[in-house]
């Protein structure tokens, strides 16, 4: 188990050193993290065999805590858990990570930040893996908020520009919001279960604990519910994924690793972490299958109008997380671990290439990319992984997309209907973007001329990441993935109807986009005025901005001054001022007691003496 | 013979009296003269107790009485020459120094 | 015949008294004072206190009052009427009264319901007064005689006038 925690720790400590030795030293901050990654990698791999070697002794589990907090009914403890699913998660997010440190190593090169990006780099490896090995909901949550940190540092990266400043803002309040429902329910669970002394935050001990406690199912419900709006924050599902599209502000490698491949998908793994618990509650599981669905298909719809190559993949990845969510909702947890794995592989790879042609081209607009020529042919590493990765996205077969989305859409043909069809017309709406996408970049017809502003290849340290990640982008899917996760779900036997028709829906969406924007196909029937509504409300996303705007500025802002005012003139002006002019009011009255004449105080004195008196003679005499 | 009850209601009629005059009246002098007033009262007490107890205490505190009060005249009358000397009259409702 | 001489010298003390308080002329008013002085000596013969009634007469109608003269002469307050305006405190007038009475009327209430018994006799003479006080009282006797030493130095102290530079 020392290797698991070496894992977690190693990453922390180079960020520390960066931070605190090595911010004048970018180069050798650069290198340090891009080898403490590889490391971490390496052991990961040697954790791995070293588990695979006990598995007959200790099965597939492991488990090394430290009673942390020791109260009297309570006790927090910070430990690390190891099972399939962590194994396979820790392999993802170290690899990955590796290949992108590698790759901002020259892509950052020239930027004045650079150690303080490396710094905030490892710290955010280090928050992931924490989450990934946490062994109890306290801890993961500790995590789940560093994570947010680290986006928001890394969003913010270049926090001269008020845009970004904002982004990273917006992005750690949304998640933020959906934490506070994720500490709720963590909390309420404890609670439910400590009433019959079954309290505990630790996973396996959960497992045991959950079915004897016997839970309502109304408030199993909500406290699924609950849990879920956490994932919701962090994985970006509808209402609070406004903050994702945002987040592109960052540096094009960190919406590589963690707003595709890493961060976001931590909201999918708790959901996997914890689908014990989620099954034990079929209304939650129906909310969270249908967030994801809905999800999948807006996110896909808002991707046809966007002209920024990262807002495009941006909102591909909100779309492709809705799948994941789904699958998750539909109790399918191996189809949704699949997904994520393959989709860290081609997203991760587009995001990487698509910062090689932003930094070729100097712009990140499409049309304009449109503009210049000879891309495929100066540019071939480039261009050919590029493309790679859109197959895989789309699902052409046998691709490793391929199969992990067929699971998907199987998983879906098996529940709702609606869902169903929302999920394979996404499919269409995938295809159709990436379509539009290439076509502006590979297969428009370029005006005849002159090349005067001719493109060219990145260097080496960037091409080796593409090449390794379109390797398994293209034949991911043939790991064990499902073995090794021992999930074995009976498919349908409808397999074969639904794989065509997603083979379907793709081929036509990507034609149909070709069709459109090279040629020009059907351009009066999307100019007239029919498209014009649709169009705006897909470019205004919905109006969830719009919505949140109007909330935060006319709600919260008035709310936020009623209770200003309220504590202003109330509190402050009534209560504290008012006492204090009360007491000087009563004092000005009491002072005129004092005049100063002796004769009235002794004619007070005699008024006393007289009637003590009195009261004497009450006393004997009544 | 007459009931000690009686002399001690005549004591206490002058008392009363006494205090009246110092409570009402705004010249210094008759202030003084009502504490006077007031001190015999008490000495009056006193000898009609001695008289009743068939005991010589009560007269010899009454004479102590009477030098206390001479002492305490003394210095009044010292106090009302100075007030005089401050203020040209001996009106007390001009002393106000102390009102706060 | 006692009785004659209590309640006249009763009914002269209290109307002295009233003339005290009420004489615009603080002249007038000192002479009424010795008037009840007066008759409280009758009253302290009348409960067999000779030698206390003569002391009281020498000290108080020789000594006090004649300082009190004195002083009302020299500050030239004596001599005049005191207008009714300047004479009272109007503003608590009816209260004193009302205190007043209300006061007179507790005391009053309260020796009616003392049940004393018939007084007896006691021996004022000069001899057995002198004995009590030389014998029993004799260190407050000196402590009085140190307390009117004490009075002098503090009414010189006072009342002196500041010598010209």
């Amino acid at each position: 188990m020392e290797l698991a925690w070496c894992i977690l720790w190693i990453p922390f400590l180079i960020a520390g050193t960066i931070f605190f030795c090595l911010l004048s030293r970018p180069r050798l901050a650069g290198w340090l993290s891009t080898g403490g990654m590889f490391t971490c990698f390496i052991l990961v791999v040697s954790l791995l065999f070293q588990i695979q070697k006990n598995a007959a002794v200790n099965g597939w589990v492991l488990e090394s805590s430290i009673r942390w907090i020791i109260l009297s009914d309570v006790t927090i403890e910070f430990g690390l858990l190891v099972n399939r699913l962590s194994l396979l998660m820790l392999l993802i997010v170290t690899g990955v990570s590796s290949l992108i440190f590698l790759y901002s190593t020259s892509y950052m090169k020239d930027e004045p930040g650079y150690a303080r990006y490396f710094a905030s780099l490892s710290l955010f490896a280090f928050s992931m893996l924490g989450i990934v090995l946490a062994n109890n909901l306290i801890q993961i949550f500790i995590f789940w908020e560093l994570v947010g940190v680290s986006s928001y540092l890394l969003i913010s990266f270049w926090f001269e520009k008020d845009s970004a400043a904002t982004a990273g803002k917006k992005a750690f309040l949304t998640t933020r919001a959906g934490d506070v429902g994720m500490l709720i329910g963590i909390l309420f669970l404890f609670g439910m279960l400590s009433r019959q002394g079954l309290g505990t935050f630790n996973f396996l001990l959960l497992q045991t604990n959950l079915p004897q406690a016997a839970i309502p199912a109304g408030v199993m419900t909500a406290l699924g519910i609950l849990l879920f709006l956490g994932v919701a924050g962090k994985s970006a599902q509808m209402p609070l994924h406004v903050w994702l599209p945002d987040a592109m502000e960052g540096p094009t490698p960190v919406s590589a690793l963690i707003h595709a491949a890493t961060m976001v998908a931590a909201g999918v793994f708790l959901l996997a972490r914890l689908q014990f618990f989620f099954v034990m509650s079929p209304d939650a599981m129906h909310v969270i299958a249908w967030t994801g669905g809905i999800t999948a298909f807006l996110a896909g719809s808002i991707a046809i109008v966007q002209n920024d190559i990262k807002k495009i993949l941006a909102y591909s990845t909100l779309s492709q997380l809705g799948y994941m969510v789904m699958a998750l909702g539909l109790d399918n947890s191996g189809a949704g671990m699949f997904h994520l794995t393959t989709h860290a592989f081609f997203k991760a790879l587009l995001f990487l290439g698509a910062g090689s042609l932003i930094h070729a081209m100097h712009t990140q607009d499409i049309w304009v990319m449109s503009e210049r020529k000879n891309i495929f042919s100066r540019m071939p590493v480039t261009s050919l992984t590029f493309l790679a990765a859109t197959m895989a996205l789309m699902g052409i077969p046998f691709t490793s997309g391929f199969f992990s989305k067929e699971e998907i859409l199987m998983a879906a043909h098996g529940g709702p209907a609606p869902l169903f069809w929302l999920a394979m017309i996404t499919v269409f709406f995938t295809a159709f973007y990436m379509g539009r996408l290439t076509t502006a970049l590979f297969l428009k017809p370029r005006p005849v001329g002159e090349d005067h502003h001719p493109v060219h290849e990145s260097g080496w340290i960037v091409l080796i990441p593409l090449v390794i990640l379109a390797i398994f982008s293209l034949g991911g899917g043939y790991l064990p993935l499902r073995e090794f996760l021992g999930v074995h779900e009976a498919l349908a036997e409808s397999g074969s109807f639904v794989k065509w028709l997603a083979l379907g829906c793709s081929l036509s969406g990507f034609l149909l986009a070709f069709l459109i924007y090279s040629v020009g196909f059907a351009k009066e029937f999307t100019a007239s005025s029919l498209f014009r509504i649709p169009k705006l409300v897909l470019e205004r996303k919905y109006f969830f901005d719009d919505f949140y705007d109007w909330l935060i500025r006319d709600v919260q802002e008035n709310i936020a001054k009623g209770l200003d005012w309220f504590e202003r003139i109330v509190i402050v002006e009534w209560c504290v001022n008012g006492t204090a002019r009360l007491t000087r009011g009563v004092g000005d009255i009491l002072r005129k007691l004092q005049t100063g004449a002796v004769q009235f105080y002794a004619l007070v004195f005699t008024i006393g003496v007289t009637a003590l008196l009195y009261t004497l003679i009450l006393v004997r005499h009544p | 013979m007459i009931p000690t009850t009686y002399y001690l209601i005549v004591s206490g009629l002058l008392f009363v009296i006494g205090l009246c005059g110092i409570l009402i009246r705004r010249n210094l002098i008759l202030i003084l003269l009502s504490i006077e007033l007031m001190l015999n009262a008490a000495n009056l007490n006193f000898i009609a107790g001695s008289a009743l107890q068939g005991q010589l205490n009560g007269q010899v505190s009454a004479f102590f009485v009477m030098v206390i009060a001479a002492a305490e005249v003394t210095i009044g009358l010292a106090i009302a020459v100075l007030l005089f000397r401050k203020q040209g009259s001996a009106d007390t409702d001009k002393v106000k120094w102390l009102k706060g | 015949m006692e009785f004659f001489l209590f309640y006249f010298a009763s009914a002269v003390a209290v109307l002295g008294a009233l003339l005290v308080i009420l004489l615009p002329r603080p002249a007038h008013a000192l002479m009424a004072l010795i008037g009840v002085m007066f008759a409280l000596a009758v009253l302290y013969l009348l409960l067999q206190a000779p030698f206390v009634a003569m002391v009281h007469l020498i000290v108080y109608a020789g000594a006090v009052l004649v300082l009190f003269l004195f002083v009302i002469m020299l500050e030239g307050v004596g001599a005049k009427d005191i207008p009714l305006s300047q004479r009272f405190r109007k503003s608590y007038l009816f209260l004193v009264c009302f205190v007043g009475t209300a006061f007179l009327v507790s005391v009053v209430f309260i020796l009616f319901h003392l049940a004393l018994p018939a007084p007896q006799g006691v021996e004022g003479t000069v001899e057995a007064f002198g004995r009590m006080l030389f014998r029993d009282y004799w260190l407050p006797f000196e402590l009085t005689s140190l307390l009117l030493l004490l009075g002098i130095f503090a009414a010189i102290a006072l009342a002196k006038k500041e010598p010209e530079l």
